[in-house]
């Protein structure tokens, strides 16, 4: 009996690394040596430092947590897609963008733990961290409220006639919030160059994917908006990079923005940084030697910069009063001197 | 013709002040001496001042609701021809040559005449509240609990004397921050404001010493005291110290003022001064109920309502004919005793606004009737806040009925400065011997506290029996009878 | 000096700074071509283009929101709620990101926009077109929010605000866009932020007002002056952060203090401005503060004026506390 109702089956997301570690033909950009590794030690990079958050939260170190192990290759192969001074609107989980953009780790080690070195002087959680040196934007653990910030940067480019995009990430909960419809509905009026990168890993904490939507995933909402919507491999960073690519492109040449689902395979489905090793090592560039010294770095960057900020006291206590205001006003003075 | 004016007296007993219930005169009317003009409430009781002199009434000042301080003006009068300019006359401030100074210190004003009040009025004397249930207090028999004193007392002034009763000056704060650089006392400043409010120009005028130094209200700790503020500037704290809040929301401040810092004083002097000695003994009053039941009807015949309390009366004041030394009073300021050959019995009463003592004058000259119908009406005055100062003065002994929550029996103490209290505990069927056989006997416990300075042991207790006899013997009240 | 309503002194403020400063961009629900559902951006769209004076989609969440992403680009958005009974939607933008991005981003990304909204009723509009919701900004750290009352302040304000390094909500009292005329300075000056203006001198009682309701508090003084009690007549201006000092010195010299405001009466502003008078003028006070507020009850749409904290509920106040 023929079903009335609509399928259940999801499109087919766009993969780029094949099983056995080369790039599909089609693939329309070229990587270098250089670009693959540079993918791969950043995956490697948040995988750890994402990992060893989580050992620090359950430690009570930090007080929280959001990770995205399993999910590095949309975070990365996204960020890697975009310009150097395009616009990275990080969620909860992408601490891998700022690490692509240059974010030292003993800076989100300060910004994690809350230090006097922390850019945020301890004042927001400890995720997701901002970098500004490279336009990576603060942004609140509040679900969706980056989005509308992130169409307004690349519209506000559009303004202006220069060529600078904005990359915003979110998880496929945040597709239910009224700011995801209103920005990209915004994005979509405006032709706003954006690239709008939904991480659907099937889950927004407890929360499976088909609650949160009765639509075939997530991409095919693009089209409400006036957007593009595709569907890319989550896990395969290449696909991701050249998806992105393309959304970028196409945003630059003033077509507008696109809605990028990143469909994260489950956990039985192959690792994200597995995949990215074995095509590497189809490259004369990547061994086992290799491998093995790129974790002993990383392994001790990330050590040397926690040890660091535990090292690193509080900030001091007038400090709330500071950044409230551009100058500190009359009751804040008030309510600081109180203080001390 | 000449212009005099009418001061609101010293009326003795630290009164300071008072409200304006009523005006019975007007600008214009001609008064004559002894005339009612004015019905003042003081934080005693509420007093109609008569007019002193004949007169005109030119200006009357204060509107009702008003306080007057002591000794501010009330009356203006154009004296008639021939009347004298005399001085401002007061109840208090007449009763002989320097009592007006020695009367504003709280020392007894030794009068010249016989029937000269103490200044120390009545005052505490029981140590429970008289329910409408017991002996003499009225009400409807049996009922207690919710139907108390208090509450009834409710209905009639008892919003004003609560609102009244309230030493704490209300002021603006731009008015204490005045007073507090002038260094002057709020409470000692006669308020001119509505709702007896101090104002500015009160404080600005205000010369200590002008208004009455209230001898029985010594000032407390300072509550207006200046440097208070900067000592109660918090040490710095270290940072993240734990802060010790001593009670908090746990206690409530509530000033300690007004009729109740009064009995508190009376108590404390009483207890401070005599040498309280309490005899306790039972009573058998099987033949008193009898009577009361016997006599209930003749006296509401007459319109009385018999309590036992008139007989109790009638015993107390035919065992102190026989035992004078117990209504005595010793005047220390002369080192005489002094034997009152009158008879002024108290009753400690309980209303919302305190304990107050309205007193049977001339308890000896009255039928039992008459005692009755002193009673009910002072008990009616006392609760509905009307009761006449003169109606809480000049007792020479107290009795105070303590009923159905008065316990076995208690220690009362004396409404200094007599030299003894009587407290009448209820009446209980209890297991009595008589002739050798367990009976069922009514029994009532009495209290009788004494200033063992003046009175012996065997004096109180002679004067103990000497009650319980009459009231086990009522019958023999007959041969006391005036 | 030109003679201008409080419309025209807004509209001539956002000329001369977008021509001054092209940083600056007005976006909104119909700002554009019509210019505002209340003209104040008329003819902005005709000089700047789309580019500059944007017709958005009608979402206040996506206004702000865009604005705030526009901001940290480094432009300098001005975007209108077309009436402040619809600020709600974007009350999440405002208090969670707007106020909060200096603040949480250590100084690095403060997001600087004036959001100008109409406020107020006395126009026939309605619950849902006169409410007054001031106190729920100034209750957010972050947010400076501005209230003028006529259109030499407007203009001026207006400037200052959008020179202000930090996010101010500028509510535009909506019931006297047209009543209130005056002169207005061509070209540039400013009325800076956080003084007050005395508007009028007094000994008896100091009168807070803002916006619309200052007139009501003149005309109060008006009938007040007639029984002898002079008032001092606080026009705020800025409502956050409040010029405490004009405050504090005027209650010092009167000892009475009358707050008048539309939003309702609990926890509206005037509780703060009564708060901070007991706590900084205690010992002045000759009688107890008072507030003339709208009611703790939604904007009536036929009742307006018996909501309104006209010059006849204030009276009595003025009189009452000058009489204490």
């Amino acid at each position: 009996m023929q079903s009335l109702g609509p399928s259940s089956a999801l499109p087919s997301p766009r993969s780029a690394l094949r099983d056995d570690g080369s790039i599909d033909p089609s693939y329309a950009y070229a990587l270098s040596d250089e670009l693959a590794v540079a993918l791969y030690e950043h995956m490697v990079l948040a995988r750890v430092l994402d990992e060893r958050m989580v050992a620090l939260q359950r430690e009570g170190v930090v007080a929280s947590h959001a990770s995205a192990v399993g999910e590095e290759a949309a975070v990365v192969g996204a960020v890697a897609a975009m310009h150097d001074d395009d616009w990275v609107f990080p969620s909860s989980r992408e601490l891998g963008a700022a690490l692509w953009r240059g974010m030292p780790l003993a800076a989100y080690a300060h910004h994690v733990h809350g230090t006097s070195r922390d850019p945020a002087h301890g004042r927001n959680a400890p995720d997701p961290p901002f970098w500004k040196a490279a336009r990576v934007a603060s942004v609140s653990p509040l679900v969706g409220t980056h989005i509308g910030h992130a169409v307004g940067a690349a519209w506000a480019a559009r303004m202006k006639k220069a060529d600078v995009a904005s990359l915003v990430y979110f998880g496929e909960g945040a597709t239910s919030s009224g700011d995801f419809h209103t920005s990209l509905n915004f994005a979509g009026v405006t032709k706003a160059p954006v690239v709008a990168v939904c991480r659907n890993n099937g889950w927004a904490t407890s929360t499976p994917a088909s609650k949160q939507t009765a639509s075939h995933g997530f991409a095919v909402k693009a089209v409400a908006y006036g957007l593009r919507g595709v569907t890319v491999d989550g896990a395969d960073v290449v696909a991701v990079l050249g998806v992105v690519r393309d959304a970028r492109a196409r945003a630059a040449a003033g077509f507008g923005g696109t809605l990028v689902e990143a469909v994260i395979p489950g956990a039985d489905r192959a690792d994200p940084l597995a995949r990215m090793r074995r095509h590497l090592e189809t490259r004369a560039s990547w061994d086992a030697e290799r491998e093995k010294r790129l974790h002993a770095e990383v392994a001790a960057d990330v050590e040397r910069a926690l040890a660091e900020a535990q090292a690193a006291g509080p900030p001091a206590r007038e400090t709330i009063f500071d950044d409230v205001y551009a100058e500190l006003p009359w009751h804040l003075r008030e309510q600081r001197d109180a203080l001390r | 013709m000449a212009r005099w004016e009418f001061k609101l007296p010293d009326i003795g007993e630290g009164v300071t002040e008072g409200e304006i219930v009523g005006w019975l005169i007007k600008p214009g009317d001609a008064v004559k001496e002894d005339q009612p003009m004015i019905e003042v409430m003081t934080d005693k009781a509420t007093v109609t001042i008569t007019a002193p002199k004949s007169g005109t009434v030119v200006e009357t000042r204060g509107k009702v609701g008003e306080i007057v301080p002591v000794h501010g003006v009330l009356v203006v009068f154009e004296l008639g021809e021939g009347a004298g300019t005399g001085t401002s006359v007061g109840a208090g401030a007449g009763a002989g040559v320097g009592a007006s100074a020695s009367a504003s210190a709280g020392g007894h004003a030794n009068g010249s005449n016989g029937h000269a009040r103490s200044d120390d009025g009545p005052a505490a004397t029981a140590v429970g509240d008289i329910k409408e249930s017991l002996p003499g207090m009225g009400g409807g028999a049996g009922a207690s609990g919710g139907g108390g004193v208090g509450a009834s007392a409710g209905g009639g002034g008892g919003a004003g004397l609560s609102a009244y009763f309230n030493e704490k000056p209300l002021a603006t704060p731009a008015t204490r921050k005045l007073a507090r650089d002038m260094n002057v006392d709020l409470r000692q400043v006669p308020p001119s404001g509505p709702q007896g409010r101090v104002l500015k120009k009160d404080v600005e005028g205000f010369r200590p010493g002008a208004a009455p130094a209230t001898g029985s209200t010594p000032a407390p700790a300072h509550p207006h005291a200046p440097g208070l503020a900067s000592a109660a500037a918090p040490a710095p704290m270290p940072a993240h110290a734990p802060v010790s809040i001593p009670h908090g929301a746990l206690e409530e401040r509530v000033p300690f003022a007004g009729v109740r810092r009064k009995i508190a004083q009376k108590m404390a002097q009483s207890k401070h001064t005599a040498a309280h000695f309490t005899f306790v003994e039972e009573c058998d009053v099987t033949a008193l109920k009898a009577l009361r039941a016997r006599l209930k009807a003749p006296a509401e015949a007459a319109g009385v309502r018999l309590s036992f309390l008139p007989f109790i009366v009638k015993a107390v004041v035919a065992a102190l004919k026989k035992h004078p030394m117990l209504n005595t009073t010793l005047d220390e300021s002369t080192n005489e005793l002094v034997f009152r050959k009158y008879f002024h019995i108290g009753i400690a009463a309980a209303t919302e606004a305190g304990l107050m003592v309205p007193v049977v004058k001339d308890a000896d000259r009255k039928s039992v009737l008459d005692v009755a119908r002193d009673i009910d009406r002072l008990s009616n005055d006392a609760r509905s806040g009307k009761v006449k100062l003169e109606d809480l003065t000049g007792s020479t002994f107290t009795i105070t009925s303590l009923g159905a929550q008065g316990g076995l029996f208690a220690t009362p103490i004396i409404n200094f400065p007599e030299v003894a209290i009587l407290g009448v505990h209820q009446m209980k069927q209890r297991p009595v011997v008589k002739d050798g056989q367990i009976v069922i006997g009514e029994v009532m416990l009495l209290s009788l506290s004494f200033d063992h300075r003046i009175v012996d042991g065997h004096v109180g207790a002679a004067f103990a029996y000497d009650v319980i006899g009459y009231l086990e013997n009522p019958d023999r009240l007959w041969l006391e009878m005036a | 000096m030109t003679q201008m309503n409080m419309v025209q002194a807004i509209n001539d403020a956002l000329r001369h700074e977008m021509r001054r400063d092209d940083r600056v961009v007005v976006l909104g629900e119909d700002v554009g071509k019509v210019g505002g559902v209340f003209r104040v951006t008329q003819g902005l769209w005709d000089e700047f283009g789309d580019d500059r004076v944007v017709d958005t989609p009608l979402s206040e969440g996506g206004i702000v929101g865009t604005a705030i992403g526009m901001a940290l680009y480094g432009l300098l958005p001005v975007p209108e709620i077309q009436f402040s009974d619809f600020i709600y939607p974007a009350y999440d933008q405002i208090v969670s990101e707007l106020a909060k991005l200096r603040w949480r981003s250590g100084g690095e990304y403060p997001a600087k926009m004036v959001v100008r909204t109409p406020v107020g009723g006395g126009i026939r509009g309605g619950l849902y077109h006169s409410q007054s919701p001031e106190s729920l900004f100034i209750h957010v750290a972050g947010l400076k929010v501005v209230c003028p009352s006529n259109p030499h302040d407007a203009k001026g304000l207006l400037l200052s605000s959008i020179r202000d390094p930090d996010p101010v909500l500028f509510f535009e009292p909506k019931r006297i866009y047209r009543a209130a005329k005056g002169e207005v300075p061509e070209g540039d000056y400013t009325v800076p932020l956080g003084k007050a203006a005395v508007l009028r001198e007094g000994t008896d009682v100091t009168v807070l007002a803002w916006g619309a309701m200052l007139y009501e508090a003149v005309a109060a003084a008006d009938e007040a002056k007639k029984q002898g009690i002079a008032c001092e007549i606080v026009d705020l201006r800025t409502l956050w952060p409040v010029d405490i000092e004009t405050i504090v010195a005027s209650v010092k010299k009167t000892g009475r203090l009358v707050v008048v405001h539309e939003a309702p009466k609990t926890c509206g502003f005037g509780a703060e401005l009564v708060a901070l008078v007991n706590e900084k003028a205690f010992l002045h006070l000759e009688a107890p503060p008072a507030r003339v507020c709208g009611f703790d009850t939604p904007f009536p749409y036929t009742l307006e004026m018996e909501y309104l904290p006209l010059a006849h509920r204030i009276l009595p106040a003025i009189v009452s506390t000058a009489r204490y």
